[in-house]
């Protein structure tokens, strides 16, 4: 490990043990694991569901469902944001959807969801619904936000309109656009498991956390909830690893 | 070969240019030369087809491949110098030997942001070199740039043109001497928030 890399680490293991310890004197101060487990209590009943096969297949399941929303949320902004830009009359007709979205609390669409969706898609459907404004947004006003004199300078030199897209166009919208899809993720990350908490479907993290909460196993729902934190760190750190090959540039 | 017919143009209420005309023939160098606000960056955005004027016309007898000097460099900021100087379809060896003419060879891996106003500007003009043209395009290109290295750009840009038609636009008349342009001046209707190339 480089130097650099170690003084990282160390710094960021000095800081969990912090929390940790804070943890541990909040637990021991409260006194009932009820109320608040110690991080030993939350440790053991997080090592009895890992060697469950239910527990890796919720994993895998509610990572799934939340990562199909997010895709398809992302690919709906971006193709609402291009024909937004491009027609007016598109953007006339969309533009109070959107702005109904991110009005209206997640709560409500995951309570109407659960009428129409089958319980096992609504996660899907939620982390869809989060990420689609935010991306749709980014990307139109990076549009219309475009340096019109680089596109006349692409004009005059004869680049031809698809170069201009991905050698112009594109990489100027790039940088918003990764930050937003970014914060996207840990939107549709929560909106999903939230859903799932709600609707409670077959092999999901949300259902573990609600049965835990029922049967008043506060340990396990510790657990869960530092299985789900740690799946969202994961999952942001892939796409801003991803997303660094794209930005590694000098503006 | 070019021919600018009573071309009138104007911000809003505001006219900048008024019954026009102007005729390039193939080859020629000449200067459109006057005080700030008085439109000859419109006249060129005009040539260019970036703006549409609003009377007349401009023909030309066949089709014309422009190059340009904008009045701002126009570098893209997430590529090198050299990609953006192949950007426009030119191969490496030209975009490096019109670098190494403009004395900036050693600047073709940096970004724009890492190069000063002075060498910014030789790069766009090297890429204006590097492109495929038969007119060239230059709104005030030595902007930032000291006598030397203006003296070495125009000796370079006269050598390069090789018959072919200069339009410039520049505030100093022995910039427009350096390239042995034909001064033609552009004075009506003066508008003070002239809109940059």
């Amino acid at each position: 490990m480089k130097p650099n890399n170690t003084r990282k680490f160390l710094k960021w293991a000095a800081v969990a043990l912090l929390w940790l310890a804070f943890w541990q004197l909040a637990s021991a101060a409260v006194g009932k694991e009820l109320l608040i487990p110690s991080p030993k209590a939350a440790f053991l009943s997080l090592k009895e569901l890992c060697v469950t096969a239910d527990f890796w297949l919720a994993v895998l399941l509610s990572v799934l469902r939340i990562i199909a929303g997010y895709l398809s949320g992302v690919l709906a902004g971006v193709a609402g944001a291009v024909l937004s830009a491009r027609f007016s009359v598109f953007k006339a007709v969309f533009s109070p959807v959107l702005h109904l979205i991110r009005a209206v609390p997640v709560a409500s669409f995951i309570i109407l969801a659960l009428v129409w969706i089958k319980s096992q898609y609504l996660a899907v459907f939620i982390s869809f619904l989060m990420v689609l404004p935010m991306i749709w947004t980014t990307v139109e006003t990076g549009i219309e936000n475009l340096d019109r004199r680089y596109l006349e300078m692409a004009k005059v030199f004869r680049i031809s309109p698809l170069k201009t897209l991905f050698q112009v166009k594109i990489p100027f919208i790039l940088p918003s656009f990764i930050a937003s899809a970014t914060s996207a993720l840990g939107f549709a990350w929560k909106s999903g498991v939230a859903a799932e908490v709600i609707c409670r479907p077959e092999n999901s993290l949300g259902r573990l956390l609600q049965d835990a909460k029922t049967y008043l196993e506060t340990p396990r729902v510790f657990a869960v909830t530092a299985v789900v934190a740690l799946l969202s760190l994961i999952l942001e750190l892939a796409v801003k690893r991803a997303a660094r090959r794209f930005t590694d540039v000098k503006h | 070969m070019l021919s600018i017919d009573n071309i009138s143009f104007s911000y809003g209420e505001n006219p900048v240019l008024e019954n026009f005309s102007l005729s390039v023939g193939d080859g020629e160098r000449i200067c459109l030369f006057g005080k700030s606000g008085c439109g000859k960056t419109t006249l060129l955005r005009i040539i260019l087809g970036l703006e549409k004027a609003q009377q007349g016309s401009v023909t030309a007898g066949r089709d014309i491949k422009y190059s340009a000097v904008f009045q701002e460099d126009r570098l893209l900021p997430f590529k090198t110098v050299l990609q953006n100087i192949t950007l426009i379809g030119a191969d490496e060896q030209t975009a490096l030997s019109h670098l190494a003419a403009m004395g900036i060879r050693d600047c073709a891996d940096k970004y724009p942001s890492e190069l000063s106003g002075g060498m910014r500007r030789r790069a766009a003009i090297a890429r204006a070199l590097t492109a495929e043209y038969d007119c060239l395009v230059l709104d005030e290109p030595f902007s930032g740039l000291d006598s030397e290295n203006i003296r070495k750009a125009a000796a370079h840009i006269s050598e390069c043109l090789s018959g072919r038609t200069l339009i410039l636009v520049t505030h100093a008349k022995e910039e427009a001497q350096l390239l042995g342009c034909k001064i033609i001046p552009v004075e009506k209707n003066a508008y003070d928030t002239e809109k940059p190339l």
